[in-house]
């Protein structure tokens, strides 16, 4: 089928099987900031905003996007101007491989457009389905919290 | 297996009066949040009906009941129904993750049903009903929408509703880590006067048949006076429990049974005991 995806503000339009889902779609056409991890929806290095919800887009077929708006994490922030998340995971030494961190910035930024000030158990909850293999949480968890106060202080 | 079927025709109706020709037509099945077909074969799946443009994501109070849109996805229910200690929010709050929650839809969770559905216990407990439209329309208890094929085939779930009663409930969920599937879960729903125990609805999921309304448990609590020390009740609840659990996840069936009575136990006492308990 055809269809035209709307990605971090770009309008894209494309052929696609019934069946793709949408993490294949989104990396074919290059956007391999999405990162392939588990694609059962465990690990959360697929995940992106599907008008503006967070979800794995492992999990996701594509033709459902149809005509909605996708953000994946480069739709946050660059490497020139990045995103006051991004800053915060840098600045907290919460990235070390890197591979979960787009996904963990992702479902930071669903948190605090939903909670700009969340308690320690919020931020658990909400980034229940991002799994990292190398930092233990703990760093993640700051930089949420650093994140929540500097976007706060900005607001 | 999905990468290696043949393409999928897509329909996005955008009235409810579509659905049945739709439905009708060969190995065309509904799609709401998807992940539910996605962990399936569907190798049988010849088309997906997107339901995302009929209006099957709204919250309503009507009279005494709660009417839920069969799209809603379990983050928009719990958010919706804003009770934190209703049994169906606690439930919906710990299933899975919350990208998931946040695609799976409850008409498709519970046409799907597996054993460890969140969804479906306190759904039961609460004597929900369906709107149908397709194949079979009108209304049907849950029970009945799970028991009898015909009103599942080529059939849309439009709402799901239940009566806005005040309960003394706990809902408890079995697993290793909080993102696991349960390998059980336990819905306990209690009315009681200061005196006695008005009703009780007990449900088991995750068990042979894949649930269970535990209704020899439930016949001994209900009409019972509150006794001082709880535990004589309970030993006669407990007693008459009737419950087979498949081993899984690394727990045996025996373990996963003793689980069981312990948790009915546990939430039973604190029903029992507690005027001030979770009353949703």
């Amino acid at each position: 089928m055809k269809g035209m995806l709307h990605i971090n503000g770009s309008q894209l339009h494309i052929f696609l099987r019934g069946d793709e889902r949408l993490l294949d779609t989104l990396r074919d056409l290059g956007f391999t900031e999405v990162k392939e991890g588990c694609r059962e929806g465990a690990c959360g290095s697929c995940l992106i905003l599907l008008d503006g919800i967070l979800v794995n887009s492992c999990q996701v077929l594509a033709a459902s996007a149809v005509g909605r708006e996708i953000t994946t994490v480069k739709g946050l922030g660059t490497y020139h101007q990045p995103h006051p998340i991004q800053e915060a995971f840098v600045e907290t030494g919460a990235v070390q491989c890197g591979f979960c961190t787009p996904g963990m910035v992702l479902a930071t930024f669903a948190l605090l457009k939903n909670h700009p000030r969340p308690t320690e158990e919020q931020i658990r909850h909400a980034l229940d389905g991002n799994l990292c293999r190398c930092t233990g949480y703990i760093k993640i968890i700051e930089a949420v919290k650093l994140a929540a106060e500097r976007m706060a202080q900005d607001a | 297996v999905v990468d290696a079927v043949a393409d999928v025709e897509w329909y996005f109706p955008n009235e409810l009066a579509d659905v049945p020709d739709i439905l009708s037509r060969e190995g065309v099945i509904p799609h709401s949040g998807g992940t539910g077909i996605l962990w399936g074969n569907m190798t049988r799946i010849r088309g997906l009906m997107d339901v995302s443009h009929l209006d099957l994501k709204s919250f309503r109070k009507k009279d005494d009941e709660i009417v839920l849109g069969a799209a809603l996805s379990y983050s928009e229910a719990a958010e919706a129904l804003v009770k934190p200690d209703h049994p169906l929010v606690q439930s919906l709050k710990s299933a899975a993750t919350e990208p998931l929650r946040n695609r799976i839809s409850l008409g498709g969770s519970i046409s799907m049903f597996p054993y460890w559905s969140d969804l479906m216990g306190p759904l039961l407990a609460l004597d929900a009903r369906l709107s149908l439209v397709g194949g079979a329309k009108g209304e049907c208890s849950l029970t009945d929408y799970i028991e009898i094929r015909k009103l599942r085939q080529n059939t849309l779930i439009t709402s799901i509703h239940w009566s806005d009663t005040p309960w003394q409930c706990s809902y408890y969920r079995h697993t290793r880590t909080p993102t696991d599937r349960p390998a059980f879960s336990l819905t306990v729903l209690l009315q009681k006067t200061s005196k006695r125990v008005e009703t009780a609805r007990l449900v088991v999921v995750g068990c042979k048949g894949r649930y269970r309304k535990l209704t020899e448990v439930e016949q001994i609590l209900q009409g019972a006076e509150l006794p001082q020390d709880p535990s004589s009740l309970l030993d006669k609840a407990t007693e008459r429990l009737e419950l087979e659990i498949p081993a899984r996840m690394g727990f045996s069936a025996e373990y996963l049974k003793a689980c069981v009575i312990i948790e009915l136990r546990r939430a039973l006492e604190a029903a029992l005991e507690s005027n001030t308990g979770r009353v949703s």
